[in-house]
């Protein structure tokens, strides 16, 4: 394993990819962020402050009325940790300087996990920062309910991370990976859910599958409970933070066991 | 100084078969010829070997099999194709990164760069790289770890005419040393310059392994050549002795099963003059071609056939 991580490590910090990845994320979270806590700053007295940070920091998906933006910039880590190796033969030369595949694909999940989490807490950081230029914050910096949602942020984030990883992994193609990390949350899921609801109006009570789709239960992790007064409007009773994000970790879990049996037994 | 043994190699794609029931050995100290035609399975057999494809038997390097090993670089060089490299990761860094997971030092890198030219380009990106460059530097990873074993495929790929001699003077030297090296070749004149011992393959099976004089010497294409006034008198002794003249164009003839000096003397006892008695050894193109031709896949068809024996002509 030793090995495998200083190869993973190594491997990281000598392209050119993961330095742009990272200024892209910072940049785009402190642009996005700086906009919303514009927008927030000149509401604040209708919503609590806590509310208020929760939302700059997470550009609105705390709300739950927007993806949590930042995890589909980082997830790209996730899905390079993989499609390089795949889209430049590079899988043979690692593989022949680590033959261990497991110690490979266990590296490249820590270091995928690491750096999600070390950049979702960063952005997180920038959201608070935004958040100060533009309002009082009345002490919800160090409030709980906000750093609940930093938490729930970045446990999402890594794991959407490994999910990127382990498409990647599964399909063996770069765009292919990408593809399916932005449009499974995006749009497959949504798709479902309004299907479901359709469903759920003619009779069946069918709409407690949906809070069940992965990423849209792992979502929950940092909605705030205000969020609630929309998905009342909506008729949709999703899970709770806890109970959602153990429902992701077993999705990514099952994701990640089917990733490593399959490159356990490939061609590389 | 490893020993390399493969036993019982096999591996088929979607139940067509790339590689079947082949075993051999490389022996320390000589350059092992790898042949075979195109599609025959050379490459599958290399990525079997170090566990890259998945597939029957086994192949070990002094008894350990390449996935088991720690630090497999200092151990087992490979040189599986040219570009296994990302594009924008300099010739530096992608050394560097390979180093990093099998403890070898940073000055090894600068080592390797310069024994294969690199020296001036190191911090270049690959993606600027011609054929022969991207060679060069996966030679240099095969040599990153100071391997006793090396396993190239087609390592002459791409490369000048200096850069063959260049890597053919590098192989010798490193087999003399002692290591055991493993190189795989479609360029026979080359492989004939370079390699001591040969395993031949078609259609994925063995067809013969050894030394490559042996392999020469027992092909049906070396010969004798006889010019002789009385061959109505020596064709008919040799063919006593399990000889075979076929006459050539020339009117000399060709003749294979008897080595040269016993021809000598079977002439001298039937009394028959001799003006020109020479053995051609068969090249390795034709011994490989002979070896291979009928596990061939894809076999054009010939256009003239050897010419039939014909009755011996009139005392002159």
């Amino acid at each position: 394993m030793g090995p495998a991580l200083r190869y993973e490590w190594c491997r990281l910090w000598t392209i050119r990819s993961t330095y742009w990845l990272i200024g892209l994320t910072l940049v785009l979270q402190l642009s996005f962020s700086l906009l919303a806590a514009y927008g927030t700053g000149s509401a604040h007295e209708f919503i609590r402050p806590e509310e208020a940070v929760s939302q700059v920091i997470t550009l609105g998906a705390s709300f739950g009325v927007s993806p949590l933006f930042s995890a589909y910039i980082i997830a790209m880590f996730g899905v390079f940790g993989f499609g390089h190796e795949y889209r430049y033969g590079m899988i043979r030369a690692t593989l022949t300087a680590v033959p261990d595949r497991s110690a490979v694909f266990a590296a490249k999940a820590v270091v995928t996990t690491a750096l999600a989490a070390v950049l979702a807490l960063a952005c997180c950081l920038v959201g608070m920062f935004s958040a100060v230029l533009f309002f009082d914050t009345a002490g919800a910096l160090t409030s709980g309910a906000v750093w609940h949602v930093v938490l729930g942020a970045v446990l999402y984030t890594a794991m959407f991370g490994l999910c990127g990883m382990a498409f990647a992994v599964l399909v063996r193609n770069q765009t292919g990976a990408l593809a399916l990390i932005l449009l499974i949350p995006l749009v497959v899921e949504n798709i479902l859910k309004i299907v479901l609801q359709i469903i759920a109006r003619s009779g069946n009570s069918v709409d407690s599958i949906s809070r069940y789709f992965p990423f849209d239960a792992g979502a929950q992790m940092f909605a705030r409970p205000s969020a609630q007064v929309i998905n009342d409007v909506l008729g949709y009773h999703p899970l709770g933070p806890v109970s959602g994000g153990l429902v992701m970790l077993a999705f990514t879990g099952l994701l990640l066991a089917a990733a490593l049996a399959l490159f356990l037994r490939r061609d590389a | 100084m490893a020993v390399i043994e493969a036993r019982a190699l096999a591996k088929d794609y979607g139940g067509r078969p790339a590689v079947s029931d082949l075993s051999f050995r490389v022996d320390p100290g000589s350059v092992t010829g790898f042949l075979g035609p195109n599609g025959s399975g050379k490459s599958t057999t290399m990525r079997l070997m170090l566990g890259l494809d998945e597939g029957e038997g086994s192949t070990t390097f002094d008894g350990t099999p390449f996935r088991r090993m720690q630090e497999p670089m200092r151990h087992v060089g490979a040189l599986l194709e040219a570009k296994a490299f990302h594009p924008t990761r300099s010739a530096r860094n992608h050394l560097r990164l390979l180093a990093s997971a099998n403890a070898i030092p940073e000055r090894r890198v600068d080592e390797v760069l310069a024994m294969v030219g690199l020296t001036s380009v190191a911090r270049d990106k690959p993606k600027k790289f011609s054929l022969g460059m991207g060679q060069r530097l996966g030679i240099a990873a095969a040599l990153l770890g100071d391997p006793h074993t090396l396993i190239l495929d087609e390592p002459a790929n791409g490369l000048d005419p200096q850069g063959i001699t260049w890597l053919r003077n590098l192989l010798k030297q490193l087999a003399g040393e002692g290591r055991s090296v493993f190189v795989s070749s479609h360029l026979l004149s080359e492989m004939a310059l370079l390699a001591d011992q040969l395993v031949v393959i078609g259609r994925g099976r063995l067809i013969t392994s050894g030394a490559i004089d042996d392999f020469l010497r027992s092909n049906a294409r070396t010969s004798v050549l006889v010019r002789s006034p009385d061959m109505a008198r020596l064709g008919p002794a040799l063919a006593e002795q399990g000889g075979y003249a076929a006459p050539e164009a020339d009117g000399s003839y060709a003749v294979t099963g008897i080595p040269q000096n016993q021809i000598g003397n079977i002439a001298h006892a039937v009394g028959a003059r001799v003006h020109e008695l020479l053995t051609r050894q068969a090249t390795l193109e034709e011994a490989f071609l002979d070896a291979t031709g009928r596990s061939e896949e894809f076999v054009g068809h010939e256009q003239s056939r050897m010419p039939l024996p014909q009755p011996w002509p009139d005392e002159r």
